[in-house]
């Protein structure tokens, strides 16, 4: 994997695509709503919708999205694929009435699946974790959180012939400079610089991994550092 | 280990944020932070060589 390498699908081909008319961003898109969906529905709980409110307002919302005159609307699709979704599932409850009949005309959309049993109980595990009374704020924090998730599970993806290694050092991707690893090593049975290797080796892949995840988020390469930054803005619990 | 439990983070190690989300038991505050240039993981624990060790090791990175 290069993380210097600005991806070519995701969220810069579903721009270009749509500016230009060309029907190929429609899978990039539903790639993408498939990863990233549960902060819209968590936004949708958030605003007080009933569960199956939500899977309703989200199962409209993608029929919605999926027409081309979502699409279409050129200053809906500047800056992040984040804005974008929110911005659109705005829109989309603004005009609820109207739209629905999109819903109605188009049943159920069958290019993103969504599993709403796995994302209940993702927010009912999630109130431990002090939510934002700001619904805005709570869905970019959701949004970190699941790109923080998705990026630690590629990581464990690059070291599935030793997952006791991996699991034994994953709690120490953000230890102090400090650390000692005398302890870990004795449990692996290696020395304590295999240790620190392994460790130095293991950011350096989450560092590429969550850069080419949010790069996927973004329009351009030059926004990654501006999303990365806004993202550990909304994760803090400190009022902004 | 560099966090109280796998849950909660009572006081991140590396940047003592006490109220920092936890993913995983890790502080998310410091893993979006590795992934940013201008805030690079500082490794000053790194041995000068790390061949040696590597080669002493070679089955603990995979």
């Amino acid at each position: 994997m290069s993380g210097r390498a600005f991806p070519e699908t995701h969220w810069s081909v579903v721009t270009m695509a749509a500016r230009a008319g060309e029907p190929q961003g429609e899978s990039a898109l539903a790639s993408l709503c498939g990863a990233y969906w549960y902060p819209l529905f968590s936004h949708l709980r958030a605003r007080g919708h009933s569960r199956h409110e939500a899977e309703d307002l989200l199962q409209g919302f993608f029929v919605h999205l999926f027409e081309k005159q979502a699409l279409g609307r050129a200053d809906r699709l500047k800056g992040t694929f984040r804005g974008f979704l929110l911005g659109c599932l705005k829109y989309y409850l603004a005009n609820q009435r109207e739209l629905a009949s999109a819903h109605k005309r188009g049943g159920l959309v069958k290019l993103v699946s969504l599993d709403f049993d796995e994302a209940e109980s993702r927010l009912v595990a999630g109130h431990s974790n002090n939510p934002s009374q700001d619904v805005e704020r709570e869905f970019d924090r959701q949004w970190a959180l699941l790109i923080m998730e998705r990026s630690l599970a590629r990581l464990q993806t690059l070291h599935l012939e030793r997952l006791e290694v991996f699991h034994a050092l994953k709690g120490y991707l953000t230890a102090s400079d400090d650390t000692r690893y005398e302890t870990v090593a004795q449990r692996l049975g290696v020395t304590e610089s295999s240790v620190k290797v392994t460790v130095h080796r293991m950011r350096a892949q989450f560092r590429e991994i969550l850069r080419a995840e949010v790069a996927a988020t973004v329009s351009a390469p030059h926004e990654i550092d501006a999303e990365l930054r806004h993202l550990v803005g909304v994760v803090s619990t400190e009022t902004p | 280990m560099p966090h109280d439990s796998p849950a909660t983070i009572l006081a991140c190690a590396r940047c003592g944020a006490a109220e920092s989300l936890a993913v995983e038991g890790l502080c998310s505050q410091c893993l979006l932070r590795l992934a940013l240039p201008s805030e690079p993981a500082k490794d000053k624990a790194l041995p000068d060589s790390p061949a040696p060790a590597l080669a002493r090791d070679a089955n603990l990175a995979g």
